[in-house]
């Protein structure tokens, strides 16, 4: 335990947040600082950092009344709204930002989710666009398996991935506000402590595909074509592209799923990377 | 119009499954450049492989059809419309769009033989030629050709370019070089006039002599 506070390895008016490897200091502030504290901390447990992690930025949270829910604006710093769940998702992608830009030129970063069996360790990561079912599927799958990510994985020179099991953004019952969920709350299963890449699929939803899945093996080119717009700071990696070929090298052909309900994905994720035990 | 390649951040080639009796190696490239990646086909992979060192329009023709043979339409316009294209996707940047020929520098001909008896004095004959009277240079004229001349202990002729000839000569005669450009150009394209030397391009370490601008005239005594 570190000595500075209640919070491991920070002030306890903060939290420190770890995810793909990377830390950022998360400082409620305003008249709500207490009760903002408490959301944070229910919300991020799995993140929340062992001692010995270095920040690498401190974003201030502020719940203040009558004051504008700012837009989405990445790298921000000080996030404000008086909405507390669009608050909360505003800090979430704030959180993601700052930990990208601490993991740039360093790790390979897809916009995906991902999960890991609980014994061995093999991983399945999908890639997608946002809001296109990484959350759904994670959700899914992380009952059995491992709650890696839904939203970010940055993955390694030797395959291991960092994990980053951050709150689920889903959609409430309504269909319209975005609710912050922890995984605890949803009962997804922790991370293997030490997750590495078997395969990585693309996600290609489209609720008017019939029957099962359809899998598709894709070639090297169209893959990095394909997953390019999904990376985070591919350029600052040093050889950014050979790294993407590498990894297909050692996990087989990217393959492209398509489907219409995360529930057939079942079958083939248990597949992919093994039936839980 | 000289042009090179927009140094990408990474790049992935995949070779040729079949190279066939073509000298191209590779079926496809993918070049990384900051937010967007380019897929290049077999023509666009081979010239950004050329276009690694500045290179000028004619040059990667030339070494376009060496590899891909010549294409059906006009060799010179396929190769603007290809460069064209990958200047606008920017993977080509212009480094020099004025004269074409800028790149191309002066070599002794293979057919010129010479004796250069001192620094002063050299005695060229075009062996193509064998009726016309062998041509003495004195003085600076000789100075140039000796910068033409293949360097001390090897054979091949080397390639000069106007702008280092005239550095040289300037240099050598302490002079300006805009107060000796008229004289050595005029010099230079009797030389040429004569056969004796021509414009040529140095490409990976081979010479290629560029197509005479000039044709000799018909019915010249002992022309083939």
């Amino acid at each position: 335990m570190d000595s500075g506070g209640a919070e491991s390895g920070a002030a306890s008016d903060r939290l420190r947040i770890s995810g793909i490897g990377a830390s950022v200091d998360l400082r409620p502030v305003g008249a709500h600082a207490p009760q903002l504290l408490g959301h944070l901390r229910r919300l991020w447990a799995r993140c929340l950092s062992h001692a010995g992690s270095e920040s690498a930025a401190t974003l201030t949270v502020n719940l203040a009344e009558g004051h504008a829910d700012l837009p989405r604006t990445p790298n921000a710093l000080e996030i404000v709204g008086s909405d507390l769940s669009l608050l909360l998702e505003r800090t979430t992608q704030a959180i993601t930002s700052a930990l990208i830009a601490a993991r740039a030129g360093k790790l390979l970063m897809f916009h995906a989710g991902g999960v890991s069996h609980p014994v061995t360790g093999k991983s399945l990561v999908f890639v997608a666009e946002s809001r296109t079912g990484k959350t759904t599927l994670a959700k899914l799958l992380a009952t059995q398996l491992g709650y890696l990510s839904d939203e970010t994985i940055g993955i390694d020179e030797e395959l291991r991935i960092h994990p980053y099991p951050k709150p689920l953004s889903v959609r409430s019952d309504d269909g319209h506000a975005r609710e912050e969920i922890s995984p605890d709350a949803l009962h997804l299963l922790p991370a293997h402590e030490q997750p590495t890449l078997s395969r990585l699929v693309i996600l290609d939803r489209n609720p008017s595909h019939l029957g099962p899945p359809q899998v598709e093996e894709i070639d090297l080119f169209d893959a990095i074509i394909t997953l390019a717009p999904q990376t985070s700071s591919l350029s600052a990696l040093p050889q950014g592209l050979q790294r993407i070929a590498d990894l297909v090298a050692h996990t087989g052909s990217v393959l492209r799923l398509r489907y219409a309900e995360a529930q057939s994905l079942v079958p083939l994720a248990t597949e992919l990377i093994g039936a839980p035990a | 119009m000289i042009v090179q390649l927009c140094p990408p951040n990474d790049r992935l080639t995949r070779p040729l499954a079949d190279a066939g009796e073509t000298d191209a190696t590779a079926a496809d490239s993918l070049l990384l450049y900051d937010g967007t990646i380019v897929h290049l086909g077999t023509l666009g992979t081979a010239i950004a492989e050329l276009a690694e060192q500045p290179i000028g329009i004619e040059t990667l023709a030339h070494e376009l059809q060496q590899r891909f043979g010549a294409p059906p339409e006009d060799l010179l316009k396929a190769t603007h419309e290809a460069v064209a294209h990958l200047i606008d996707q920017a993977v080509l940047q212009v480094v020099d769009s004025g004269d074409p020929s800028a790149e191309l520098g002066w070599q002794v001909s293979e057919r010129a033989a010479y004796v250069a008896s001192s620094p002063e004095r050299v005695v060229v004959l075009n062996l193509d030629r064998p009726a016309e009277q062998p041509l003495a240079i004195l003085g600076s004229g000789a100075a140039i050709w000796h910068e033409l001349m293949p360097p001390e202990g090897t054979l091949e002729r080397p390639i000069r370019r106007d702008s280092e000839l005239l550095e040289r000569l300037a240099e050598r005669y302490g002079c300006a070089q805009e107060s000796i450009s008229a004289d050595v150009q005029n010099f230079l394209a009797e030389l040429v006039d004569r056969g004796l030397i021509q414009r040529s391009t140095d490409v990976a370490g081979t010479t290629q002599a560029m197509p005479p601008s000039r044709e000799a005239p018909p019915g010249r005594p002992g022309s083939q």
